[in-house]
């Protein structure tokens, strides 16, 4: 994996104008990209789910406010944290945010510090998220390519079940459970069975562990 | 002698001619008239004589043969003188046949010599009626000695015999009666002695029977001696006055012992001269009557109270029913006069009345509309449709209301419903329908609808217009509350202020950059600019907005403008458990101003007044709003809270921009109140209570002083 040479984005999503311009200065000021937007739905219209950064919202809006774009992108799975900006100090509105995985809820108005380190710590928690993303959906793809067979087998391995007792059970030759172990410890790119573990974890796979 | 030898065959001649001779006696013959009266025969005159004798008289020879009888046989018998004259057995027809044997008897005697007075026997009319008769006989003899016969006299004595009859008939009655009547009745002569009694005073007196006390005095009989000395007494009075005593009431010992309490009265007898001879006394026991009086006075006290109870019942019980019809006939008064507003009003207003049939599956089937109908909507009553006529011209947004109002009906609920309509041009209009089932107790449904209809289009509007004053009113007031307005001038502002902050911050960043970015400066800068006045025309704005928006100043009078917004303060009063009291002076003068602004005003105080009274307990928040007209022709709103009160200093300050008093106040409310009420030419100002808390005062001036050039 290459580092990203490519500075962090920042997506400004405030109906007002001012404020959004004067963010995006700001965050270019110090050497970020930035990008706004006047309302939820012209952010929704031009996003790419697979677009990492994050985002500084205005909570109120008019249309779709800024707790509506959150949930929307909780369930698109963006690896995009927010950041949430509000002129009304709605503390219970700011718990709600902040519980749905908001990374920070700033009243207005504020130091540029005070927004500038929330959008680092966004930025950082994005690339997190990029990296866990990917290598799941790297882990996804490894476990597509296994036969079904080599799935069951799969599935028995990382309960630390032994060749033996898998030959066993499926009521085939330990010859031949060792065969489908190789070759599917070699497709999930896995040295060992607990990396092999971890590999189907992230792929999704319910790992039961014996008692 | 000739006369004695004469036989039977002389005697007919002779009868014969003394005939003829009698037939020439009848009237009208010369022979009648006065003049020759003096020269008449005397044998003629013995002859006509006994002709004319009232009682029958007849002649029998001594064979038994009827020689002659006068005329007076036919008044008595029926049959004529040559009828009897021609009866071979004569008399005996003439007789009854129950008392022949007897007239047989005194015939034979007669024929045999005898003579007799008196008998009474029966004649047998010709008729056949029936008279009591009597007979007297003798024989009759000739100058020489010798038997001519006899003669017999029949009087008719049935009259005689009836009144015999009717005497005995009496007598029996009399006698009836003496005997059994319950009085004692008896009679005594002159000196006292009893002439007869009846069994009842036998018995009193103590003697077998009435017979054996004839001849008695009192003394002879079962009473003391003072007591036949009484007797006596009455006695002598009745001889000595010739006056009856009547109703001597006295105590009598009888023979049985027995004192009975008897009623006397004594009656003088008198003999055919007049002369009293004796005394008939009459006692009747009275002491089972006196038992009875007394039982009879008893029962009719008790009835006579009875009586007057039940006259008093039926008195409450009459009062009670006119009443009750006075009451009927003023509710059927009432009644008419309401029914005959309802028919002015139901021709006079726009309400229309309709009745509906309830079918079978529910739907409501149109009996009849009124005329009003047509004014309301349009259509003619005709044009209503048939089958839920009201549903299908509802409004289609009120459709439902009017579905659910048939269904409640159906259950057998009134309902007052209010929903929209669209008339015939297109129009909308407000119904008010006040709709009544008919429930059918047999069927146990309802089977019809009776409802009224009133246009309450011009109400809806009025309640409209009402409502958007009241909303903006009600805006109004929640800006006035500065927890609101402190959101509203925050959101406001923030946006501007955080503008200028952030390009004021970069602006900064980006000058000690190497090297600096004084493009990017620039334009941070122009926008700083750009906000700074956009945050300075929000403060206009909403200082406009709060005092200088002017509207038409309209006149008011204070005491309705403070009534319109009680609802709200008291709602407030609510929410801080406190309650409010008005005091507001009638007949206070007119003010000319923005009604909203000084609404706003006094809602503002009550509300700080009531927020100034939350530390204290919650029984005794108490707020006062006064108004009352004040010494300039104006008036003086007055609303006092008895709260902790102001130090000197926060007293000094509360009309000062931003003091608050307040954990979440703004410091603005009062100073806007004050500037409206000094936009109004009136003022605002604040006191502290002699005991608790303070009063702040609102005065306007009247809109004569404001007229006043």
């Amino acid at each position: 994996m290459t580092i990203q040479a490519e500075p962090g984005l920042v997506f400004v999503v405030d109906d007002d104008a001012g404020v959004r311009q004067m963010i995006s200065r700001m965050v270019r000021s110090v050497g970020l990209r930035a990008e706004t937007y006047a309302s939820v739905q012209e952010f929704l219209d031009l996003y790419d789910r697979h677009q990492t950064g994050c985002l500084v919202l205005d909570v109120r809006m008019p249309g779709l406010s800024g707790l509506d774009l959150q949930e929307r992108l909780t369930a698109l799975e963006a690896p995009l944290p927010i950041i949430f900006i509000t002129g009304h100090g709605d503390i219970a509105m700011g718990v709600r945010a902040m519980k749905r995985g908001a990374v920070d809820f700033i009243e207005k108005p504020f130091q540029d510090q005070v927004l500038l380190d929330a959008i680092h710590a966004a930025l950082a928690r994005a690339a997190e998220l990029q990296s866990s993303l990917s290598a799941r959906d790297e882990a996804r793809t490894r476990l597509e390519r296994l036969t079904p067979r080599e799935r069951e087998v799969l599935a028995l391995v990382v309960t630390g079940k032994l060749n033996k007792q898998i030959a066993a059970q499926l009521g085939i030759a330990e010859q031949t459970i060792k065969m489908h172990r190789g070759r599917l410890m070699r497709k999930m790119g896995a040295d060992s069975v607990p990396d092999l573990i971890r590999v189907a974890q992230r792929a999704g796979v319910v790992v039961e562990l014996p008692d | 002698m000739p006369d004695s030898r004469k036989t039977k065959a002389e005697l007919l001649t002779e009868l014969r001619r003394l005939r003829a001779r009698l037939a020439k006696l009848e009237p009208g013959t010369p022979m009648a008239d006065t003049a020759a009266a003096a020269s008449i025969d005397p044998q003629e005159h013995f002859r006509a004589v006994a002709d004319y004798t009232y009682d029958l008289e007849s002649w029998v020879a001594p064979d038994g043969q009827l020689l002659w009888v006068n005329a007076a046989v036919e008044r008595l018998t029926g049959y004529s003188v040559a009828e009897c004259l021609s009866m071979p057995e004569y008399p005996l027809p003439l007789v009854h046949p129950a008392d022949r044997a007897q007239i047989v008897r005194v015939l034979e005697g007669a024929i045999a010599g005898s003579c007799g007075n008196d008998v009474p026997f029966r004649v047998q009319r010709k008729d056949g009626a029936v008279r009591w008769a009597a007979i007297s006989w003798q024989p009759i003899h000739g100058r020489e000695g010798h038997c001519l016969g006899h003669r017999s006299s029949i009087r008719d004595i049935s009259d005689r015999k009836q009144a015999e009859d009717a005497l005995r008939a009496q007598r029996t009655l009399l006698d009836s009666i003496i005997a059994h009547i319950p009085c004692g009745v008896y009679w005594k002569d002159r000196a006292g002695r009893y002439q007869g009694c009846n069994a009842a005073f036998a018995r009193a007196a103590g003697v077998p029977s009435p017979a054996d006390i004839a001849g008695r005095t009192d003394y002879e009989l079962a009473w003391e001696r003072d007591q036949a000395d009484w007797f006596r007494q009455c006695d002598e009075r009745v001889f000595a006055t010739g006056e009856a005593v009547l109703n001597i009431e006295e105590a009598e010992r009888q023979a049985d012992g027995r004192v009975a309490q008897l009623l006397t009265s004594k009656v003088p007898l008198r003999d055919d001269a007049g002369q009293v001879c004796g005394v008939l006394g009459i006692d009747t026991d009275i002491g089972e009557l006196k038992a009875a009086e007394a039982e009879l006075r008893r029962a009719r006290n008790e009835l006579e109270a009875r009586v007057r109870e039940r006259t008093a019942a039926l008195a409450t019980a009459n009062e009670r029913l006119r009443l009750q019809i006075a009451e009927r006939e003023q509710v059927q008064e009432a009644l008419h006069k309401s029914q005959e507003r309802y028919r002015l009003v139901a021709e006079l207003t726009s309400d229309f009345a309709y009745a509906f049939r309830v079918e079978s599956d529910g739907s409501f089937c149109k009996e009849w509309v009124t005329d009003a109908f047509a004014r309301i909507t349009g259509y003619a009553p005709e044009e209503l449709e048939p089958v839920n006529g009201l549903e299908r011209i509802a409004h289609p947004d009120d459709r439902p209301i009017v579905q659910r109002r048939a269904q409640m009906l159906l259950t057998g609920q009134a309902m007052t419903t209010e929903f929209r309509i669209v008339i015939h041009d297109g129009q909308v209009r407000w119904l008010r329908d006040h709709a009544q089932p008919t429930w059918d107790e047999r069927a146990h449904c309802v089977v019809r609808i009776l409802g009224a209809a009133q246009d309450i289009t011009a109400r809806k509007q009025a309640e409209e217009e009402a409502r958007r004053h009241q909303a903006a009113l009600l805006h109004m007031a929640r800006l006035s509350t500065m927890g609101e307005l402190t959101a509203q001038l925050a959101h406001e502002l923030n946006q501007p202020l955080c503008t200028i902050v952030g390009n004021a911050q970069t602006a900064q960043r980006l000058m000690t950059q190497d090297p600096p970015d004084f493009a990017e400066v620039r334009v941070a800068l122009r926008d700083i600019v750009t906000y700074g006045n956009r945050a300075a025309h929000v403060i206009h704005r909403l200082r406009d907005s709060l005092r200088l928006q002017q509207r038409e100043p309209v006149v008011l009078n204070i005491q309705r403008v403070i009534e319109d917004i009680a609802e709200f303060a008291e709602a407030d009063a609510r929410q801080h458990d406190a309650r409010i009291q008005f005091e507001i002076s009638s007949h206070l003068p007119t003010v000319r101003g923005d009604l909203i602004q000084i609404q706003q005003i006094i809602l503002n105080l009550v509300h700080n007044g009531l927020e100034a009274m939350m530390e204290m307990p919650a029984g005794t928040r108490t707020l006062k709003i006064a108004a009352r007209p004040d010494e300039s022709q104006g008036i003086v709103v007055r609303v006092s809270d008895f709260g902790p009160g102001l130090t000197d200093a926060a007293a000094a300050r509360i009309f000062e921009p931003f003091f608050t008093t307040k954990p979440t106040g703004l410091g603005m409310g009062l100073v806007i109140s004050r500037s409206i009420a000094e936009a109004h030419g009136g003022r605002l100002w604040m006191t502290r209570n002699v005991g608790r808390g303070v009063t702040l005062h609102l005065s306007l001036p009247s809109v004569l002083a404001g007229d006043a050039p």
